[in-house]
């Protein structure tokens, strides 16, 4: 496969030789006019992404930025008391573009920190664009969010997938869903993140120090996932999205409805639903039996909105019932070693849309109250109520009882977050944070049942001057854990108390025009899990006897970051290193000892705690060959070291590079917006591990082509299509950041297609422009 | 007016509709494990004299926690055969539970499989679930005298897989006995 890059590598080489030069001369201009009554805007701000250009528009309204290279450009719009714009675009060649944000004086529905400086901001802070979440709408959660350099895809098979940041992943990354911190049973990679990523509209995920205002336990980031706005102007709009997927031959739909009452100007709402359903997926060589996925999801929220206060109800129901491949259920280690070893699982080969023995089925019920009250143009007060309910029950392979499950965990949470924001010279954020929640189990033994409260407060300063923007921030955190177990029948609860406090300073400066350079060191921490203080018994599925210790301290990061994004006439390029060191990081380590059980003897791992450090370098490049071909470039390369024992880190990414080729054909009309990719990744085999920490050798390195068509038809209200042939070659290879790798292969080749249709129905007599 | 009040009390209606945990925190369930096996016991009778023994292995309380109580070596008597049945019980239970009923009645989805370590005992499965045989009875064939093995015992469950081989499905049980075999 090396050969193939080599000569892919020359390839792109000659096409950038044999390519024209290109000049940056291209302007961007417009107008900005309020929504309603179509006066000027003056004083938005006009920001171009990654590059620093920025403007703001003139007393009528108008704006132009000049000095732009041709190729794709996004576009932010910001006005006081306006929901920011946010527009894609590919120039060719220089371009009218008018914005009509919606104005009202005080509604600063908005407002946050740093709003027009975005180009300065410390937080290393990446985004899903649009188009790939429009193309990732048929995939788990952890599969799209891996599009971001630095994000891994962490799986236990197809269904169950979450994002790894930075090699850290579960109770180290935390997700806020519509402002409230995701609760499930998130502690092992056998656990997805539960939730319709259809219903996603705006990714974002935070890499490192720097997320004091979401929490003290966002120890490799936060990823951040919002649904679409509510609409502030009369009438209805909304988009239905089909998509399917060959593997598996599976079949995902979606569809939004955004309105606001003529009559209550003040009351908007939105309903969203989606279903999904998928069957056995493929492998090159055979069926991966059991690997169907049932998903039905609803959410709906309705808002009112005065002038400077209002509130807002969101509810959403995520429903998945999904297989586990039947291989990767084993008794014991023969079992185990027994499936490494075959050519292929023992399994069915066949397609089936039916789940059997072994699934799980989980369901996810999100109340969201969110109130907010402006002061005044610079200044509100906001407060979020949460609840969640999280019920996950799992099927084993057989059971005498049918309809039961071998066990089922029920965790209630409810959080409130109460955040005071003030924007000035210096910016403040005040906030304070409880959580209580509460969970029960039946069934078999894995976790017992536990009681936990949690209360944090913190503050956010930010300072800027010039070129230079500065901030820090400061958090303490109280939890309280209560307990509950049966041990020879006497019920013990005992309790944990843990407290820390965690800070941040940040650091962002514009060398130039297209150079910017920020740097972040801060601190996070976790108390331990209920699974790794607690935890005692057989993990069926990983073939060990797991030993929680009720003695483990608190996880505790210090973080150091620094990036330089550059923007060149021809060449972009955005780059980060990072440090993690851990005093205590809490790992599953194997004692090298096995206990003999009536399934035969298991190796037994105990919960211990190490210093450890992980370091690392994420980069991305864009080169442009000319106005129609772009050549991108990324690799994110860690290395994660147990400094106690003196060994690698166990479970850490391996090395990977990624680069695409990318082609925006001069199309005419309606196939304007037309893109085609040829992505070739090449994941190294992870050669840093110790033989004796795990069953069996990591899996070897691996290449895999995807192509991708894209195109927004531009009809008077647009039409995305999208046609994506993943692993088109048809390769074979296990991810060894996949738990399942001992038992099968990943998917084969993927072809992937969809379409989104939006609406838009204005009242007629309003507003023309 | 009247359509605001029954917008918010409808949306009210639902929110308090929520779903909720309806165990107790602070009262946990008692461990409830389907199919929990913790002991197996080999029956061995001399075809001859008609010398019945019961060799045992128990674990008490399943896998992990307290180390197995108890594995008895088993006795064969040379150059002859032995019948022999196995029995899996739940004694976590009282009344301890007779699990090996539920493997006669699923007989179609369960083989108990046989492994001499060093092939000085042949075995026999004598019972059949009508197409495949089942392993719960058996005979055993024993060489010279003298030898010190090992006879693996594995119960499978492998549901519609069911081949007549001990390949497919997913171990239930797996107790490695010593074996020692006298003379007469």
């Amino acid at each position: 496969m090396l050969r193939l890059e080599k000569i892919f590598t020359f390839g792109l080489l000659l096409i950038s030789i044999l390519s024209f030069s290109q000049t940056c001369n291209l302007t961007l201009s417009g107008s900005v006019t309020d929504e309603h009554n179509n006066e000027p805007l003056p004083f938005a701000f006009i920001v171009i992404e990654g590059i620093n250009k920025a403007t703001t528009s003139d007393s009528l309204g108008n704006y132009q930025i000049d000095g732009l290279c041709p190729g794709k450009v996004i576009i932010h719009c910001d006005h006081m008391g306006c929901e920011r714009i946010i527009d894609t675009l590919y120039l060719n060649e220089s371009t009218e573009r008018d914005f009509h944000p919606e104005h009202h004086v005080n509604e600063l529905g908005h407002l946050e920190i740093h709003i027009e400086t975005k180009a300065t901001e410390t937080k290393q802070e990446k985004s899903l664009d649009q188009i790939t979440i429009d193309q990732t709408q048929t995939q788990q959660p952890g599969e799209a969010l891996s599009n971001i350099q630095g994000v891994q895809n962490q799986s236990s098979g197809t269904n169950v997938s979450k994002p790894s940041i930075h090699g850290m992943h579960s109770n180290r990354v935390l997700i806020l869903n519509n402002e409230i911190r995701q609760e499930g049973q998130q502690w092992g990679t056998d656990h997805g993140i539960e939730l319709d990523f259809t219903n996603s509209k705006n990714v974002q995920v935070i890499t490192g120090a720097n997320s004091i205002a979401y929490g003290s336990d966002a120890i490799g980031g936060v990823i951040i996932l919002n649904p679409s706005p509510l609409r502030k102007k009369h009438g209805i709009e909304g988009s239905i999205n089909v998509g399917g997927e060959s593997n598996g031959q599976k079949g995902v739909t979606s569809a939004e409805v955004n309105g606001n009452f003529k009559a209550i100007p003040e009351l908007s709402y939105r309903l969203q639903g989606s279903l999904k359903k998928g069957g056995n997926v493929n492998s090159p060589d055979y069926y991966i039996d059991n690997t169907g996925i049932e998903e039905k999801n609803y959410a709906w929220a309705v808002g009112y909105q005065a002038n400077n206060y209002g509130l807002q109800v969101d509810y959403s129901d995520y429903n998945a019932e999904f297989g586990i491949f039947s291989g990767a259920h084993i008794g014991n280690l023969t079992d185990l070693l027994n499936a490494f070893n075959a050519d292929k699982p023992n399994t069915p080969d066949q397609f089936s849309y039916k789940i059997q023995r072994p699934f799980q089925s989980v369901s996810h019920e999100t109340v969201k109250v969110k109130s907010f009250l402006y002061f005044n143009d610079s200044s509100k007060l906001e407060l979020i109520y949460g609840r969640q309910f999280n019920q996950r029950s799992e099927f084993d392979t057989h059971s005498s009882e049918d309809n039961e499950p071998d066990f089922n965990f029920n965790l209630t949470s409810h959080t409130v977050d109460l955040k005071y924001v003030f924007k000035g010279k210096w910016n403040h954020q005040y906030g304070l944070q409880g959580l209580y929640q509460t969970n029960t189990w039946n069934g078999r033994f894995f976790i017992p049942n536990f009681e936990k409260y949690g209360i944090g407060g913190y503050l956010i300063e930010e300072y800027k001057k010039g070129r230079n923007l500065i901030d820090f921030g400061l958090r303490y955190d109280f939890n309280y854990l209560s307990v509950y177990y049966f041990e020879n029948e006497i019920l013990l609860n005992p309790n944990h108390n843990f407290q820390n406090i965690n800070g941040n300073i940040g650091y962002s400066y514009l060398l130039s025009d297209s150079l910017t350079f920020r740097t972040n060191i801060g601190s996070a921490w976790r108390p331990p899990s209920v699974n790794e203080l607690y935890s005692n018994g057989l993990h069926h599925g990983s073939a060990s006897l797991e030993y929680g210790d009720n003695q483990l301290d608190i996880e505790q990061v210090f973080n150091w970051n620094a990036s330089l994004d550059k923007q060149m006439k021809r060449f972009d390029l955005s780059t980060q290193i990072y440090a993690n060191y851990f005093q205590n990081y809490i790992y599953l380590a194997p004692t090298g000892e096995t206990q003999l059980t009536i399934r035969g003897a298991f190796p037994v791992y105990e919960f211990r705690q190490i210093k450890a450090s992980i370091i690392g370098w994420d980069f991305n490049g864009t080169y442009k060959i000319n106005s129609q071909l772009d050549f991108d470039f990324g690799t994110s390369i860690l290395r994660g070291n147990d400094l106690s024992n003196n060994k690698f880190l166990w479970g850490m990414p391996s090395d990977e590079y990624n680069t695409t080729l990318i082609y925006k054909p001069k199309f005419k009309k309606i196939l304007k917006n037309t893109t085609l990719e040829v992505n070739y990744s090449y994941v190294n085999r992870q050669f840093r591990f110790n033989a004796e920490d795990d069953f069996v050798d990591p899996p070897q390195g691996y290449s895999l082509i995807n192509l991708k068509a894209y195109t927004k038809l531009n009809f008077k209200t647009p039409i995305t299509l999208y046609l994506n042939i993943n692993n088109a070659l048809n390769t074979s290879y296990r991810n060894y950041l996949n738990r399942f790798r001992y038992f099968t292969d990943e998917m084969g080749r993927n072809v992937v297609f969809g379409l989104k249709y939006n609406f838009e129905i204005n009242e007629q007599h309003h507003h023309h422009k | 007016m009247i359509k605001k009040t029954l917008l918010v009390s409808g949306f009210l209606a639902m929110i308090f509709a929520c779903e909720k945990d309806d165990n107790k925190v602070d009262n946990p369930t008692d461990e409830h494990e389907e199919e929990l096996i913790t002991s197996v016991d080999v029956e061995v009778e001399h075809i001859g004299s008609g010398a019945t023994n019961t060799y045992s292995f128990k674990d008490l309380d399943g896998p992990g926690g307290n180390e197995p109580t108890q594995l008895d070596t088993i006795y064969l008597i040379e150059n002859s055969r032995h019948a022999v049945s196995i029995s899996f019980l739940n004694e976590s239970e009282d009344p301890a539970e007779d699990i090996t009923a539920e493997i006669s009645e699923e007989a179609d989805e369960h083989i108990i499989c046989f492994e001499s370590s060093n092939g000085d005992v042949i075995v026999n499965r004598s019972d059949s679930d009508g197409t495949y045989e089942i392993g719960l009875e058996s005979t055993w064939t024993s060489s010279n005298a003298g030898s010190v093995s090992s006879m693996t015992i594995t119960l499978k469950h492998q549901g519609a897989d069911k081949d007549g081989t001990c390949t497919p499905g997913e171990t239930d049980v797996e107790v490695v006995f010593p074996v020692k075999i006298l003379g007469l």
